[in-house]
């Protein structure tokens, strides 16, 4: 009997609530890796210094001094990549012709970091800082190579994310996917600058 | 004094001895039996970090769930007061 009918009488039967999801299964599934990746960056950061208050003398004689200002300035570029992708997700529900460039401006500044950082790597490999040379080589290839390799990924997930815009493919919610991995690397780094540079 | 509450007397003043003479339990010659200030500090801080990292992580985002589960209601209250209220030029049926 349909629910309108006259049988019903002063029952009115209230139309089934609308369900939607509170968050996207993609972004969901990002905090909980991110969160993971979180905890596994606080155990580096918690070995690097107690290592480094238990030294008697810090940084480890006859090690080259790590790049600070130039560091910095990479540091401002990345964040600068963070901003340019909340641009993206705030232009992209009203116009998705208009995200395209500062998500391409993110990418650019994301990559130019991971680039500036290879470089930075090289000079401090050829003055002498290597895995061996020292404690502060050890962390400081592992803690900083750690965040390169999540800064390469979440790149990667941006650059797919990219294509699929171009292609006129892109969901709102695997934009955020990307974004939340993007700002998690963005986040962590001057954490792990304040640390291992300073 | 029976045997179980001498025992327990002997309990109470053993814990109380351990509670009145920490240095002498310390349990972790590495964490609190540093010589160094900073390193003892570093321990503490790392260990709040390790310890209270995951529940500010998981709380914040059980927050932040909550607060979008709020905003989706809302929107949907709103939506439905719009589809009740009648449009212009259309008449209202009486129950």
């Amino acid at each position: 009997m349909p629910a309108n009918s006259p049988g019903y009488g002063r029952i009115r039967v209230v139309s089934e609530s609308r369900r939607r999801p509170l968050v996207p299964n993609g972004v969901m599934g990002m905090l909980i890796f991110v969160i993971c990746e979180a905890m596994l960056f606080a155990g580096l950061i918690s070995a690097f210094t107690i290592l480094r208050a238990s030294a008697p003398v810090w940084p480890p004689p006859g090690q080259p001094r790590l790049p600070v200002a130039s560091t910095a300035v990479n540091t401002a570029m990345l964040l600068a990549s963070g901003a340019l992708l909340v641009a993206t997700q705030r232009v992209f529900p009203r116009d998705r012709a208009r995200a395209r460039r500062p998500l391409l401006l993110s990418m650019l500044l994301g990559g130019g970091f991971v680039a500036f950082q290879g470089v930075e790597w090289f000079r401090l490999i050829r003055e002498g800082l290597t895995l061996t040379s020292s404690t502060l080589g050890s962390f400081f290839y592992l803690i900083v190579g750690m965040h390169a390799l999540h800064a390469l990924a979440a790149l990667a997930l941006l650059v797919y994310t990219w294509v699929r815009l171009q292609r006129g493919w892109l969901a709102q919610s695997q934009l955020a996917t990307a974004a939340v991995f993007w700002y998690f690397v963005v986040i962590v780094w001057p954490i792990l600058y304040a640390v291992v540079y300073l | 004094m029976s045997g179980a509450r001498r025992e327990l007397a002997r309990a109470s003043l053993a814990a109380a001895l351990v509670l009145v003479a920490p240095r002498a339990g310390l349990a972790c010659s590495v964490c609190l039996g540093s010589q160094s200030d900073l390193a003892r500090k570093a321990f503490f801080g790392t260990t709040m970090l390790l310890t209270l990292l995951p529940f500010v992580l998981i709380g914040g985002l059980v927050w932040w769930e909550r607060r979008r589960a709020r905003e989706l209601e809302e929107q949907a209250r709103r939506e439905a007061r719009a589809e009740r209220a009648p449009r212009i030029g259309e008449t209202a049926s009486l129950p």
